[in-house]
């Protein structure tokens, strides 16, 4: 599979966060946007969410890195940095 | 039922026994009571070799670091507990506090991290780390450190013993037993007292097997995975797992603590055939002093045996139990620690005690605001109002030059004027000393626990 741009991870992320959290929905995110336990995503949802990023981009972040991620851009960041 | 008096004399027991003390890994791998039993005593060994100290234990669900746990304690060492989940600064911060001897973690890039922060103790000043703890006996066991969540003021090193754990486990088990043919799983942080006695200790205590959970990632899966027959959680878990049907039909006992359970959940959880109980407690107490019955009302909270407590006159809950701290550590220079006066604790709960002797929280005193006039505004009640005017959950109420302020948080500054126009309609139902005075409005949002209560002591330091 083609190595995806960080557009595409950002678009395809962003996605995911809008269906796991429908609070988000309409929200605009930016890679500045504090995206852990914020913005209406409490720390179940934000597992949730990673836990779907990491099957999407088929990708394992390490479990003491989770709550280093903070940014949207962070996340994507790890998802670069980890994807096979 | 045994009360045991330490670690020592629990593990001791275990000696022979072959029932699975720990399940762990992903095919789901035992470890029974005599071989977790001669893994301790040969760590034990090891430690005392190495002569007295204390130990910084990064904590995660892996054998390894229970049986690290258990064999420092036993070892006479003073153990501290932080959670695998912190973030590096804060763990750094915390070795710089505590100055330990030792220090643990299975993440080698982590317990590098570590060590070479401790290696700098030298050039750091401020901390007494743990040398003005009292002396142990050459027979004693270590204690055991906790730090509390910080709800009301800033995170506190609490001092338990492996005495008033175990104490805790008993009374436990005295509200809500459990025994062989149980498992408990446990995805609790070890390094909070309820994770420690109710995900881990309570179920070895008395022969349950402990099902470690795999981790954040598993989270979702490990009920399925594991079966067991006991689940200790906060809300957020237990309504997350609820809601995702991420729960096992094994499933019969489901012990919520830290916050309460909504009612809806505990009706949806015994619908599905669980029964679901509510415990109360705190760090300083070792873990639960109360839990809910499985009765018609899931919140009358039933004192566990040896808990005295009492509702002082100003409604604070007040308890005296054998699950009490040893007292409050400081690691200042001049610190040190502060026992507990009398032997009777103060919760800043409020609460009251029904005919029954039930026992009913009502709230936090510190949720209290009294103003200068003796006006007492009881927030949860002002901000419960404040939140269906405003259309948003996250505010709090803090007194700030001795007036009511009302900060406000995950709002842009541009909806300021629209925010104090809704609140002067609100204090124009209110006597003129109960009004909200000033507002302060943040894109942040409002500080909170991971439990979701706020830290109004953290707001004070907000900019609007």
């Amino acid at each position: 599979m083609a190595k995806l741009t960080r557009q595409e991870i950002r678009e395809k992320t962003i996605k995911i966060i809008h269906n796991c959290v429908p609070e988000l929905e309409g929200v605009e995110l930016t890679e500045d946007s504090v995206v852990n336990t914020d913005m209406g995503m409490d720390s179940m949802n934000f597992i949730l969410v990673i836990c779907k990023l990491e099957a999407e981009f088929d990708v394992k972040i390490p479990d003491r890195l989770w709550n280093k991620l903070s940014t949207l851009g962070q996340v994507i960041d790890a998802i670069e940095k980890y994807s096979k | 039922m045994h009360i045991y008096q330490n670690f020592s004399e629990l593990v001791r027991t275990w000696e022979g026994d072959d029932s699975p003390a720990l399940i762990y890994g992903d095919t789901r791998k035992s470890l029974t009571r005599d071989a977790l039993a001669k893994e301790i005593f040969r760590e034990e060994a090891a430690i005392r070799s190495q002569g007295p100290g204390n130990e910084f234990i990064v904590t995660d669900h892996t054998p390894r670091t229970i049986i690290r746990i258990f064999a420092s304690v036993m070892a006479g060492h003073d153990v501290v507990l932080a959670d695998e989940g912190m973030t590096d600064e804060s763990l750094m911060a915390l070795v710089r506090l505590v100055r330990p001897t030792w220090i643990c973690a299975s993440d080698e890039e982590l317990a590098d991290l570590l060590i070479r922060t401790a290696a700098s103790y030298s050039q750091e000043a401020g901390s007494a780390g743990l040398s003005l703890l009292p002396p142990l006996a050459p027979w004693e066991e270590g204690r055991v450190i906790f730090f509390t969540s910080g709800t009301t003021a800033m995170s506190r090193a609490v001092v338990l013993t492996s005495r008033s754990l175990m104490a805790s486990s008993w009374s436990g088990q005295s509200m809500l037993p459990c025994g062989p043919g149980d498992t408990l799983l446990s995805i609790l942080p070890l390094s909070h007292v309820f994770g420690f006695v109710c995900s881990l200790l309570w179920g070895l205590s008395y022969g349950a097997a402990i099902a470690l959970g795999r981790g954040v990632r598993h989270m979702l899966e490990d009920c399925m995975h594991f079966k067991p027959t006991i689940l200790s959680a906060v809300p957020s878990v237990a309504q997350l797992l609820m809601m995702r049907g991420s729960l096992n039909s094994e499933l019969k006992t489901l012990l919520v603590g830290a916050a309460p359970l909504p009612e809806a959940s505990v009706r949806m959880l015994r619908q599905m055939g669980i029964h679901v109980y509510l415990g109360y407690g705190l760090t300083e107490t070792s873990s639960g002093i109360a839990i809910t019955q499985d009765l018609d009302n899931p919140y009358d909270l039933y004192p566990c045996p040896g808990a005295d407590i009492r509702i002082e006159p100003d409604g604070e809950i007040s308890v005296s139990t054998p699950c009490l701290m040893e007292g409050y550590y400081d690691f200042g220079a001049e610190g040190g620690l502060t026992p507990v006066e009398g032997g009777r604790f103060y919760t800043g709960d409020l609460g009251l005690l029904d005919k029954q002797g039930a026992l009913h929280l009502t709230g936090r005193k510190k949720d209290m605001l009294v103003l200068p006039d003796g006006t007492k505004i009881f927030c949860p009640e002002y901000e419960a109002e404040l939140a269906d005017l405003l259309g948003t959950a996250d505010i709090a109420l803090i007194l700030k030059n001795n007036r009511p302020v009302l900060a406000i948080g995950q709002t842009p500054p541009a909806a300021r004027n629209r925010l104090l126009a809704l609140i002067e309609s609100f204090n124009r139902q209110k006597a003129r000393s109960g009004q909200i005075a000033d507002i302060l409005v943040t894109e942040l949002p409002l500080p909170r626990t991971a439990t979701g209560k706020i830290k109004r002591w953290e707001i004070l330091n907000l900019r609007d």
